[in-house]
């Protein structure tokens, strides 16, 4: 492994997914993230942004190409091993409030991603108390959480793809369905987390995060991969620079 | 395994239970129900054991020496007869013995026999036979070995009895296994399907776990002790059935079978101890089954 190579932490090489023959989602996407960085993830709806996503926790499986998490190829483990890939990525998955459990506690929806460490009960209560704070959700924690408005479960959601400090965040449509102050808000939470050192992927379709928040775009039109200039703040449509 | 994780591993079971309490109650009732007729079964065949044991026990050959048989040829037989395999004990009943046996107070015909001659009286041989199993095919073993004997006029043996007995003791074990396979097999089926419906119900919990890196065990190792619970509070709720029927029972049922010279009795500490931990078992077992068939991610 050349340094260069161990400053990706996530590479696609040559990836193709199909759910139906002969229809594409993803056609030899190839790109890499080195670590630290922050990525956005942008193309039309049904472009395949979920699709890539959920493939680098392996949720899914590439039917052609690689995906290196580490320079691991993701595809490859075994799945007695997937279970501790998942432990280095939080996720915030797009239906985030079908991945709430409502009945349960604010406090209990976090704390989950570090039970399945073994954490012992204390170590949970500072980590879940202080993600939560910096969440915005400080001292909620023993409220219902079905009972949370919408922006708050998403904020429950990040907080839980948060608390175990992953060095990988993926962040799937995190503003969709949010009210546009709130949108900006939840996204100040992913820049605070790269801000404190986190890989972050953030999947979207939102111009209006794109172009007041710009950094590193990666297209997906017509399954490839693209890397564009992020939307100018004039809402101009978005220009398409192929780098190769 | 770490400590964090032993003690996550309770409180996911404790909290799965507590969760689907009545589930779980009114599956332990099921497995209940299915366990008392296996206690029936082991009660009642462990009773008929132990008395078959005891009645063993003081199974008894009698091999009658032939009258003009020599010193010699008695002492010849009587060795032969502590030699035998099987044979727990053996005494030479002479015929003067044999006569005050029968003229002893008390004794049957006491007055009667007092005066006769002690000739008249056959010497004998009493063979006592190791307790266990197969207790008429080692009888007519060791009679039939007697009989071989030249000093040997007849053996008395109660092998008949002892093969109907034998043949009761098999044919009620083949039974209670038969019912014990397919009573347990169907608790097995109460424990799997139960779980298999705490897990539907709780899919969207374990699959976001399993998103967030459970590993297999951690979601199985708490559905087997809930299993196991669930079994094991079958168990000693049948347990204290089978002990409430058995205690109301025993004085009237007691007295009948005195009568036969059986005391019964509650099974012991041993089999209760192999009981709880073999339903404990048979739950995990369930669960597993369920965690097998249940939905993956
Ligand atoms: N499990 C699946 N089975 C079949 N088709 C699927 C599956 N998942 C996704 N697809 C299809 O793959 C395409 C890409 O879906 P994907 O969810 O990745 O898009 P997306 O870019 O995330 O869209 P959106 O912006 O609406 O979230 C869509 O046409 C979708 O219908
Ligand atoms: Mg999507």
């Amino acid at each position: 492994m050349t340094p260069t190579d161990r400053r990706h932490l996530v590479e696609l090489e040559r990836v193709y997914k199909f759910y139906r023959p002969e229809v594409a989602v993803l056609r030899d996407a190839s790109t890499q993230v080195e670590r630290g960085e922050f990525v956005y993830v942008t193309g039309p709806s049904g472009a395949g942004k979920s699709t890539l996503l959920r493939m680098i926790y392996r949720a899914e499986v590439p039917d052609h190409g690689r995906i290196l998490f580490c320079g691991r190829d993701v595809g490859k483990l075994r799945p007695s091993a997937v279970p501790f890939l998942r432990r280095n990525i939080g996720v915030v998955f797009q239906d985030f409030a079908t991945k709430i459990l409502r009945s349960r506690s604010v406090f209990d929806n976090v704390a989950l991603a570090l039970e399945v460490l073994g954490a012992p009960s204390r170590v949970i209560r500072t980590k879940v108390t202080a993600v939560l704070e910096s969440v915005g959700l400080g001292g909620r924690e023993p409220e219902i959480a079905g009972n949370l408005s919408g922006g708050e479960q998403q904020r429950i959601a990040i907080a839980r793809a948060l608390v175990n400090d992953p060095p990988l965040l993926l962040a799937d449509e995190p503003t969709g369905n949010l009210d546009p102050d709130l949108a900006m808000d939840v996204a100040r939470l992913f820049d605070e987390a790269n801000a404190g050192g986190t890989t972050v992927i953030f999947a979207t379709h939102d111009r209006t995060i794109l172009s007041a928040r710009p950094r590193r775009t990666v297209a997906i039109i017509d399954g490839a991969t693209l890397e564009v200039d992020p939307p100018s703040a004039s809402g101009r449509e978005m220009p398409v620079a192929l780098v190769a | 395994m770490t400590l964090g994780l032993l003690d996550r591993y309770l409180r996911r079971a404790a909290l799965g239970l507590k969760r689907e309490a009545r589930l779980h109650i009114g599956a332990a009732a099921s497995l209940a129900s299915a366990f008392v007729l296996v206690g029936i079964f082991g009660l009642v065949s462990y009773n008929l054991g132990r008395s078959v044991e005891a009645w063993g026990m003081d199974l008894e050959l009698t091999a009658y020496l032939r009258d003009g048989a020599t010193p010699e040829e008695t002492t010849a037989s009587f060795r032969f007869a502590r030699g035998l395999g099987g044979v727990a004990q053996a005494r030479l009943v002479t015929a003067e013995e044999a006569q005050r046996r029968l003229a002893s107070p008390g004794g049957p015909g006491a007055s009667a026999f007092a005066g006769l001659p002690s000739e008249l009286f056959p010497a004998s041989i009493e063979l006592k036979l190791q307790p266990g199993a197969q207790v008429a095919e080692r009888a007519e073993r060791v009679a039939e070995r007697m009989k071989a004997l030249p000093a040997i006029e007849d053996v008395d043996s109660v092998a008949a009895e002892a093969r109907r007995l034998d043949g009761v003791m098999r044919l009620s074990g083949v039974a209670g296994l038969a019912i014990a396979i397919v009573v347990l097999l169907g608790a097995l089926s109460i424990v799997s399907s139960t779980l298999l419906v705490t897990q539907h119900r709780r899919r969207d919990e374990i699959e976001l776990l399993r998103l967030c890196g459970a590993t297999d065990g951690f979601l199985r190792v708490p559905l087997l002790l809930e299993g196991a619970v669930q079994s094991l509070g079958g168990a000693i709720l049948a347990l204290a059935i089978l002990l409430g029927v058995y205690l109301v029972l025993e004085g009237p049922a007691g007295g009948a079978l005195g009568a036969l010279g059986i005391v019964p009795r509650f099974l012991p500490a041993w089999m209760v101890g192999l009981a709880l931990v073999g339903a404990a078992l048979l739950g995990a077992l369930g669960s597993q089954i369920s965690f097998r068939r249940s939905i993956r991610v």
